[in-house]
């Protein structure tokens, strides 16, 4: 599923629009319409549209990494960190079918690290954490 | 050039003309198949990776041939193992940056390989190996 995934789910910032042609064919009689679907990307480049980069927020659903050193396991649900990269947009005018964009950075506050609390990366997807408005 | 496929048919057919043949019906597929060295690399690394993370391979082993197979391809190809198993616009630039290299970032943080190479325990389809040999793959993928 996730192989066609990648192009076939329109993304935020895409914008799509449909125009109608009406062409008549050779072959049959009656005209046909074709219809084109055009893909314009909307947005900045190196920034994301929809979220910005330095952007404080908290993870709103159930996830756990096995990726930090030291650490077998952490349950990010309720952590807060900021967004330091959206991975998606590479090197001017490259895009990236990456699927978990956001890389944010959390500070654990309850899990030592080898110098003060334990700094980590993780990756997440737009609808697993929600803006932290408040200062 | 990226050309996403490693297969293409192309099929050659007459066409209906009153000079007509016998449907002359050619399909050339050209397939390059990936080194026996990037094979044994890839299959190395899956054993050891599946150790190290606590994953098992499927218990369907063909499952297993198949994505290690993929993986070595695109080592050979592009020169990182890109993961087989998704479709990408631009390749070279995704083996650049990195997030779908094997173990790619989803697998890494989450163990979640929609490959079925790497299987948690609790996952249905699990078996409980950790290894696989090159006979293995080599038996499940000689029909390809």
């Amino acid at each position: 599923m996730s192989s066609i995934s990648t192009l076939a789910t329109p993304l935020a910032f895409m914008k799509t629009t449909t125009t109608r042609r009406n062409s008549s064919s050779s072959s049959s009689s009656s005209s046909r319409r074709m219809m084109t679907i055009r893909c314009d990307v909307e947005g900045e480049e190196g920034e994301s549209s929809q979220t910005k980069i330095g952007a404080r927020v908290r993870v709103k659903v159930p996830l756990k990494v096995y990726h930090v050193p030291k650490v077998p396991e952490i349950d990010l649900t309720g952590r807060e960190g900021h967004i330091k990269q959206n991975v998606s947009f590479w090197k001017d005018n490259k895009r990236i079918s990456a699927n978990l964009p956001y890389k944010v950075e959390f500070i654990a506050n309850d899990i030592q690290g080898p110098r003060g609390p334990l700094k980590f990366v993780a990756h997440l997807r737009d609808d697993e954490f929600e803006e932290l408005l408040s200062e | 050039m990226t050309s996403q496929a490693s297969t293409f048919a192309v099929s050659v057919s007459s066409a209906p003309s009153p000079l007509r043949r016998r449907g002359n019906f050619s399909v050339v597929r050209a397939q390059v198949e990936p080194s026996d060295k990037s094979i044994e690399i890839m299959r190395k690394f899956s054993e050891q990776y599946a150790r190290k993370s606590g994953t098992y391979f499927c218990s369907d082993k063909g499952v297993t041939a198949v994505v290690i197979k993929g993986l070595a391809d695109h080592k050979d190809s592009l020169g990182a193992p890109l993961c087989p198993c998704r479709h990408y616009d631009d390749k070279a630039a995704e083996a650049a940056q990195g997030f779908w290299n094997c173990p790619c970032v989803p697998m890494r943080e989450r163990k979640e390989c929609h490959c079925m190479l790497f299987l948690t325990p609790d996952n249905d389809f699990a078996g409980n190996e950790q290894t696989i040999t090159l006979d293995e793959i080599k038996e499940s993928t000689e029909n390809m």
